[in-house]
């Protein structure tokens, strides 16, 4: 089936891959919502959070995931490479920009029937050391392959650390500064009461071991301190809600970073959203790096926050993190500080960059890879 | 495709090109056999078997309610006509097929589509997409069930139409059988 779409801009596609949380539709989004006018966004995505780009008015399309339909690679394969070269004929796009870790066969498929089409990975670095040499090797499939940059870099020992085959921007996140929400607004957006102190916990998609006795050891040593008020964040893509508590607030928003002007403290997974959005906009927090994550190294990152005095680094949710955090991060002045360190980090969105970079590439303008 | 995939300098060794060739030819057949993917997830609770029949259900216009109640019969209808299930939407509630076991697509909603375009041709999309998904899953069947969903169905009458439709009952020859599980073998599902 070919159509048309009416407007006459480039389109581009977004292909964005399941993933354990809403990192890879995120960062997509973040360059999305950027394009310049006479470029029509369109996603494509394995990841069930897809609703969300709609959200945020750009077309989407969801084609399930091998996991979300259970069979086997090459099967799944197929059913993608079919969908795929369907969706280049609908759509009739300039460039592709995929973000996830493992290219697929089939989206190579597309030049077969567009050969001028560009694409483009978006390869977030800090992989685990030692991984992932197969799907680095399909790197020159693609005609340009972005780094979103990450405050943590320095401790990148994965195999990417060491490439220079990539463009590198700056960390990139979904909003600006500019776009958060005032505390009172954004503690409405959260139905909590902006006059107590709020901390926020966001530990990802992946179950965490003794949740429902962290969360509540937790909130009793917060409100003995200040009268804190805790809400926890449920993933949309979770396949179930996990023990919460029933005293705290379960909420399920997107994009919670709109939210932080609200938030006084977070206990997070440091997956990349998440760590460059707390720390970006100055929310002090307690990294849990999801250990299962299977090749974000999320260890580097919370080691370097814990390191560079940005953030704190919890190995389990258990007696010792509360206390710490709870010490740490309970006490207004502590916070004050983490906020000052935060404040220190560079500012600068690569969501931007990495968008005219790729219209760049459309329009024929090259650039060259920028080494850290 | 061999210009993409093979680096000037870097021929692949003997070895690979074999196993690269003999992969593809092995994608060839798949792509082209009439059977399911075996693996295939199916509702929470139910018991079925590689080689069902994969029936997929469109349910269009349905609110999340609606698509629940589709869910909650599902069970039921899966082991009474021994067919496999994938739930075809229009309306984004994917989460909670996904917490049932039921695999879903999702179609893109009309009016985006229609603005889109400029011009109503949503149900030719829905028509295509709905023969590529046959394809994909080799679904022997595609059946329209009210925006209200299964609920407001007679399951154990569908069940009974489905077990006496002439391409489920072609679906459950013997050769599928074998080669599901020839194929369970080469192209191992994701692991429960």
């Amino acid at each position: 089936m070919t159509t048309t779409p009416r407007d006459s801009g480039k389109t581009v596609l977004y292909v964005s891959t399941n993933g354990a949380g809403l990192g890879h539709i995120t960062r997509l989004l973040a360059l999305a919502r950027r394009a310049r006018a006479g470029v029509r966004p369109y996603f494509v995505s394995m990841s069930q959070a897809v609703p969300v780009v709609a959200a945020h008015g750009v077309d989407a399309e969801y084609i399930p995931s091998r996991s979300d339909l259970g069979i086997g690679t090459r099967r799944w394969n197929i059913l993608f490479r079919r969908r795929f070269l369907d969706l280049l004929e609908q759509e009739r796009p300039v460039a592709v920009v995929f973000d996830g870790t493992y290219p697929y066969d089939g989206l190579v498929a597309g030049r077969s029937i567009m050969p001028d089409l560009r694409f483009v990975w978006s390869r977030r670095g800090m992989w685990r050391a030692g991984s992932g040499s197969r799907q680095l090797s399909r790197s020159r499939w693609f005609d340009l392959v972005i780094e979103p940059g990450d405050f943590a870099a320095e401790a990148d020992r994965g195999l990417t650390a060491a490439r220079t085959d990539a463009l590198r921007v700056s960390p990139v996140t979904l909003l600006d500064h500019a776009e958060l929400l005032g505390r009172e607004e954004a503690a409405a957006m959260l139905g909590t009461d902006p006059t107590r102190p709020t901390a926020l916990v966001t530990l990802g998609t992946t179950g965490v071991a003794n949740l429902e006795a962290g969360l509540g050891r937790l909130a009793d040593r917060l409100s003995k301190i200040n009268d804190f008020q805790i809400v926890v964040t449920r993933s949309m893509i979770a396949d179930n809600r996990g023990p919460v508590p029933a005293t705290l607030r379960q909420i399920s928003v997107y994009p919670i970073s709109r939210a932080l002007r609200a938030i006084d403290l977070a206990v997070a997974a440091a997956g990349y959203n998440s760590f460059h959005e707390l720390l970006k906009f100055g929310v002090p927090s307690a990294f849990l790096p999801n250990s299962n994550a299977p090749l974000d190294d999320q260890v580097a990152r919370a080691e370097w926050a814990e390191r560079t005095g940005v953030g704190l680094h919890i190995e389990a949710f258990d007696d010792r993190a509360v206390d710490r955090i709870a010490t740490e991060l309970g006490d207004p002045g502590s916070r004050r500080e983490f906020a000052v360190r935060c404040a220190r980090l560079p500012k600068a969105n690569g969501a931007a960059e990495a968008q005219r970079v790729v219209e760049d590439l459309v329009a024929g303008r090259r650039h060259g890879t920028r080494a850290r | 495709m061999a210009r993409v995939l093979v680096r000037p300098g870097h021929a692949p060794s003997p070895a690979a090109s074999v196993r690269h060739a003999l992969g593809r030819g092995v994608d060839w057949v798949l792509a082209r056999l009439p059977v399911s993917p075996p693996g295939l997830r199916s509702p929470l609770g139910t018991r079925v078997r590689d080689a069902d029949p994969v029936v997929l259900l469109f349910q269009s216009g349905a609110n999340e309610a609606a698509v629940r109640r589709t869910l909650e019969a599902l069970p039921a209808l899966c082991s009474a006509a021994e067919v496999r299930v994938v739930l075809v939407v229009d309306r984004p509630h994917l989460a909670a097929a996904r917490r049932s076991g039921v695999p879903v697509e999702l179609l893109p909603d009309r009016e985006a589509w229609e603005r889109r375009r400029g011009e109503p041709l949503w149900q030719e999309l829905v028509q295509h997409r709905l023969t590529i998904m046959r394809r994909d899953y080799a679904a022997a069947s595609t059946v329209q069930i009210p925006e209200n969903g299964l609920g407001s169905v007679d399951v154990p009458e569908l069940a009974a139409m489905l077990r006496a439709n002439p391409m489920v009952r072609r679906h459950r020859a013997k050769w599928r059988r074998s080669v599901c599980a020839v194929m369970r073998v080469i192209d191992r599902p994701v692991a429960r």
